[in-house]
């Protein structure tokens, strides 16, 4: 129903929450009980608060590039927001809200972007694949995720993300119409945040909207306001929906904006301007949402600001504590290679070890 | 005669069924003209003539199973003997039972019958074997091939028994020259030859001289002490003695008590009568005295030595002095006489000369240059007076000899020749 | 005992798998209904279900990517690339996620992927269907890299890909696919990965090959009967980990180091091993280690490539040089 109603070939773009927090989709305005929204903002709040810090962070010289998400976190949260526990997320490298909201610990995102693999080594229960660098190849592993469920009769959703930019690659392609093909469950969700690195979205592909490409796999496609996270919501969980009940794949749209750099070694203000961001700061997912919590009573500006006081203080600690975890082992490098450690590695090893102890010794 | 074979039109087939011939035998085809229809798990395959001609004669019948590989059809196509349409799998094959086509879609895989010998796990033999080859670089390889040997008999020094150039060196000095004259290495140097020049090559003596000499003068540090002695008392007794000495047909001569001297002076300076191993710092002490004595022939320099000096009296060695000296003169003289001294001398006295600063045969440590004995002025208890003075250079190895305890060996040798009657007592 | 191709040899392999393993898939293209062009896959499909046997589009990146997924959420997938020279599309999800996963995750995530294709030429092919790859995939750390050069090899080998933790690639040497016989035990075994496996103790000097070339090494032998030259000959098994006990082992009691490889010259596997050669044996060797291989150019099309494809005379030759050094 939602789908056909939202056609993208006819230029339909799903709103629930205007920019101000207003509802103006009544009818579509999704029954979600007051702990299951306030753990959807506080987790934006955190993500909107980690972002600015590991910026200062990387400023300081104490953390290494780090692709920021403010402004994204609405079309982050309220995707994933839509999935059970089994469920999978396979994300690209910008999805550090959704990944908190799935379980992925803080420290363990921070301390990936610090340079340790021990950050993607989350806990065994959380079903979230680590930040992914190939562009495009994250579809592929998530029709893998999806196929796998279906087979083995598992009930799961794999949700993919993916940028504008990376709908341009083949994997992007080859992915979606390999799930497709077989029906397995997937729903690829296109973070639209309109820049991929300084190439606007336009640039990307001719084709009008990203979510229109769904046509080319025969599967539904929809564009969602992302930074309304009840529309993303209510899109999401219908596209799971779908594809839990063995309908296929299912294409999302989330229509957003990065307001900040592709990472902390770029300055986009080379290649876009002023105005264009101011006008996206005015639509930012936090307000509205606040707003909305607010209206709702749920929530209140002095809990607004406790919370933000003690997201400074947790994001703080956390990474102190990952600042203190200085180089890794030296074994860590030789021995996750493989299962066990070939002959070769244990004696590239042993020889590594004896230089360094040799070297100190010195 | 073209012989149209029955080809694996792809798709791995083996067989068909002949659906439909076009042509009967004595029709006119033309090349690419359909000939047959035949069946197959496939498809219908329309077969078309590779040549002009005429039909000849037909490999199957309707509704006859044809195989890949049969000759479906003989077409007469004015080119005489019939000739083999090239339809056929590897042809360089040894066995191969029959022609089945194997699918793949590309390409020609090798279809055989052939059973290979089952599978076996052998374990290479280990090393522990009895040919134990020799460890060596290529380097040394090809060193010891040059020089004629088999690496495999040369025992190794390096670690775990590895053969090193100096062993392939030893291995061949061993085998080719007996005397301890080592290989030198000299640097390359162009002598102009230009110019009123006369070149005269040198006699093969000679080429040894300058191998024993660049060798001593490459590697041992030299210092020379100089010093005189005056041997008042020891003219007066050779001069009593001297008669009595040539009764028994012996000349004696200062050379021998001078001998005499040194041979006292090294055992009390063991040090001296040594040979130092550089290779393996190591000093050789030598518990034999062979004092060399460098003899001047007319071809060149050759320095024979008196074996176990220290055994002998003073009156035989000057005998033997002689004896050797003459034999050297001839050149008659043994290789074992010239080799393993442990200390030399060297008369500058007989070119009448004082002192000098002689050479040390490698590996000794040390040589003792005698000059001519002659009057000279000296001061004896402050005053003037004429003496006998023996003139004496000695040269050590300044790796392991100081100055200060070569100081000390002259003065012994000095106190020795002083009075005699300490050479003769001792 | 049964007397099997190379081809059937895989084929039962996967089908025991398949029976024992309830989490086994095997897919490619055209790998499910048809079994494959080659038939490989054959009656898999007919015995196992269309879910578990099954074809994909024509998307490489597709079939390696999704190997990945499907290997973290339960299944143990047996991906099919068509052919050598496809599998560039689909090398960039083997190279940049197969061969890192265990390592980015710090053991979170381990890929007991199997990725099998037909390799190798001297069958007269199109572009593209003659490749030797090895070195490509021997250089990737984390993935391991098996070529069988007899049917008994064949099936304990991708028994034991399968069951293997890590990634694995099985290169078919397609030259042999069919070209001989050989016992098969019938009940499932394994021939572990990691372990080369002397073919023929000798005492003059060690050769090594793999595939498709153990068989031209031998038929070279032959040729070299006459000339007093006895050849321990080696078949490597495994590109990667590679089994440098038995070669040193077998180089020290030698002394002399031949191998023989179909693939391109310039940094192909035989400059590995010559290098391990070097490193561990260096005093024991009596002569150069030599390598006969192919040229540094593009694999010829059929009336080409027996030049370029190692032939029996050109390694007898090679083998005797180093011999009689």
């Amino acid at each position: 129903m939602l789908f056909k109603n939202y056609d993208p070939l006819k230029k339909k773009q799903l709103q629930i929450l205007d920019a101000k927090g207003k509802v103006v989709q009544p009818d579509l305005e999704p029954k979600l009980d007051k702990k299951t929204l306030l753990k959807m903002y506080k987790t934006m709040a955190l993500g909107r608060v980690a972002d600015i810090k590991a910026l200062q962070y990387q400023r300081q010289g104490r953390m290494l590039t780090y692709p920021p998400n403010k402004g994204q976190e609405a079309a982050q949260v309220g995707a994933v927001a839509a999935l059970e526990p089994k469920d999978w997320l396979s994300p690209a490298f910008r999805e550090l809200n959704a990944m908190l909201y799935r379980g992925v610990n803080l420290e363990q995102i921070y301390l990936y972007w610090y340079g340790n693999e021990w950050g993607n080594h989350f806990d065994e229960d959380v079903r979230v694949l680590p930040v992914n660098v190939i562009i495009g190849s994250q579809i592929n592993h998530g029709a893998g995720l999806a196929y796998a469920s279906k087979v083995l009769k598992k009930n799961e959703v794999t949700i993919a993300t993916i940028g504008d930019g990376g709908t341009s690659h083949g994997e992007f392609y080859e992915g979606l119409n390999f799930a497709a093909s077989y029906d397995a469950p997937l729903v690829v969700v296109i973070q639209n945040n309109q820049w991929a690195i300084s190439t606007p979205r336009s640039k990307a592909t001719k084709a009008e909207t990203l979510a229109q490409k769904a046509y080319a796999f025969g599967i539904p496609g929809i564009q969602v306001d992302g930074n309304d996270v009840l529309a993303m919501y209510v899109a999401t969980k219908a596209a799971v929906d779908h594809a839990r009940s063995g309908k296929g794949p299912v294409l999302i749209e989330a229509v957003t904006y990065r307001l900040g750099a592709h990472t902390t070694s770029d300055d986009p203000t080379i290649y876009r301007k002023d105005e264009e961001v101011k006008e996206w700061e005015a639509k930012d997912p936090l307000i509205r949402f606040k707003a909305y919590l607010i209206e709702k009573g749920y929530w209140s500006e002095e809990e607004d600001k406790k919370l933000e006081e003690e997201n400074n203080t947790f994001v703080g600690e956390t990474f102190k504590k990952v600042e203190q975890t200085g180089d890794e082992d030296l074994i860590d490098i030789f021995q996750y290679t493989y299962k066990e450690m070939t002959p070769q590695l244990t004696e590239q090893y042993e020889y590594m070890k004896k230089f360094l102890s040799e070297k100190e010794g010195k | 005669m073209y012989e149209f074979k029955f080809a694996d039109i792809g798709e791995g087939i083996h067989e068909g069924k002949i659906l439909k011939w076009n042509y009967k035998v004595g029709d006119k085809v033309k090349e690419g003209e359909t000939l047959v229809i035949v069946e197959t798990d496939k498809v219908n395959a329309e077969l078309p003539s590779p040549v002009d001609g005429t039909i000849y004669k037909l490999g199957a019948k309707e509704g006859d199973t044809i195989h890949v590989g049969e000759v479906i059809v003989t077409i007469d196509d004015g080119s005489g003997a019939p000739k083999k349409d090239d339809v056929k799998e590897e042809p360089k094959k040894e066995a191969v039972s029959e022609s089945k086509a194997a699918p793949g879609v590309i390409g020609e895989i090798e279809v055989s019958e052939e059973v290979m010998a089952s599978s076996a796990e052998h374990t290479s033999a280990k090393t522990e074997t009895t040919n134990q080859k020799a460890l060596a670089t290529p380097v040394a390889r090809k060193m010891a091939k040059d020089l004629g040997l088999d690496i495999n008999l040369i025992s190794g020094s390096g670690e775990f028994g590895r053969v090193l150039k100096e062993d392939i060196q030893k291995a061949y000095e061993t085998k080719n020259q007996p005397s301890s004259v080592q290989q030198v290495t000299i640097p390359k140097v162009q002598i102009s030859t230009q110019g009123d020049v006369e070149i005269v090559e040198i006699t093969k003596l000679r080429k040894a001289i300058v191998k024993s000499m660049t060798l001593s003068k490459q590697v041992i540090p030299h210092t020379v002490l100089m010093d005189e002695i005056i041997v008042d008392k020891l003219v007066d007794l050779r001069n009593k003695v001297k008669e009595q000495a040539a009764a028994q047909n012996i000349k004696l001569t200062y050379m021998a008590f001078i001998m005499k001297a040194l041979v006292l002076a090294l055992k009390k300076f063991p040090n001296f009568n040594a040979s130092f191993d550089h290779e393996n710092d190591r000093l050789i002490l030598k518990k034999f005295y062979n004092i060399g004595m460098a003899v001047d022939t007319k071809d060149g320099l050759i320095v024979p030595n008196i074996k176990d000096a220290d055994k002998k009296s003073i009156l035989e060695l000057a005998k033997e002095l002689r004896e050797v000296a003459d034999q050297t003169i001839a050149r008659t003289v043994q290789l074992a006489q010239l080799q393993n001294a442990t200390f030399s001398i060297t008369n500058f006295g007989a070119a009448d000369v004082a002192y000098g600063t002689p050479i040390i045969p490698h590996p000794e440590v040390g040589i003792l240059g005698v000059g001519k004995i002659s009057q000279k002025p000296v001061v004896v208890d402050n005053e003037i007076k004429v003496a006998y003075v023996l003139p004496l250079s000695l040269a050590v190895d300044h790796r392991v000899i100081d100055g200060a305890e070569a100081g000390r060996f002259l003065n012994h040798i000095k106190s020795l020749l002083n009075d005699p009657m300490m050479l003769l007592l001792s | 005992m049964a007397v099997l191709t190379l081809l059937e040899a895989i084929n039962q392999a996967l089908d025991q798998k398949m029976a024992d393993d309830s989490r086994v898939v095997v897919y490619g293209e055209d790998t499910g209904f048809e079994g494959g062009v080659f038939r490989v896959t054959a009656g898999l499909q007919k015995k196992y279900g269309v879910d578990r046997v099954f074809d994909t589009p024509i998307a490489e990146a597709a079939i390696t990517g999704s190997a990945i997924g499907m290997a973290i959420n339960g299944l143990l997938p047996v991906a099919e690339i068509q052919f050598d020279g496809f599998i560039f599309p689909g090398y960039t999800e083997m190279v940049t996620h197969m061969a890192r996963y265990r390592n980015r995750t710090r053991g979170r995530h381990g890929l007991p992927i199997v990725v099998r294709f037909p390799v190798g030429g001297g069958i007269r092919a199109l572009e593209h269907h003659s490749e030797s790859v090895e070195t490509l995939l021997g250089h990737i750390p984390g993935l391991k890299v098996v070529i069988p050069s007899t049917p008994y090899d064949a099936k304990g080998l991708l028994i034991s890909a399968i069951e293997d933790p890590d990634p694995v690639i099985y290169m078919e040497p397609k030259r042999i696919y069919r070209s001989g016989k050989q016992e098969v035990p019938e009940e499932m075994y394994r021939i572990p990965i990691g372990k080369a496996k002397v073919v023929k103790e000798g005492s003059d000097v060690t050769v090594v090959a793999w595939g498709a070339i153990v068989r031209e090494v031998e038929k070279a032998m032959k040729l070299l009967e006459n000339d007093d030259i006895d050849v321990e000959l080696i078949d490597l098994r495994t590109i990667n980990p590679i089994d440098e006990e038995t070669i040193i082992q077998s180089v020290k009691k030698t002394g002399r180091f031949v191998v023989v490889q179909e693939a391109v010259k310039t940094y192909g596997p035989g400059s590995e091993l010559i290098s391990l050669v070097n490193e561990k044996a260096f005093l024991h060797l009596e002569a150069a280690p030599a390598r006969v291989t192919g040229f540094d150019i593009t694999v010829p099309l059929a009336k080409g490539e027996n030049y370029h494809f190692v032939q029996p005379e050109r390694i007898a030759y090679e083998i005797k040089k180093v011999a009689k050094f």
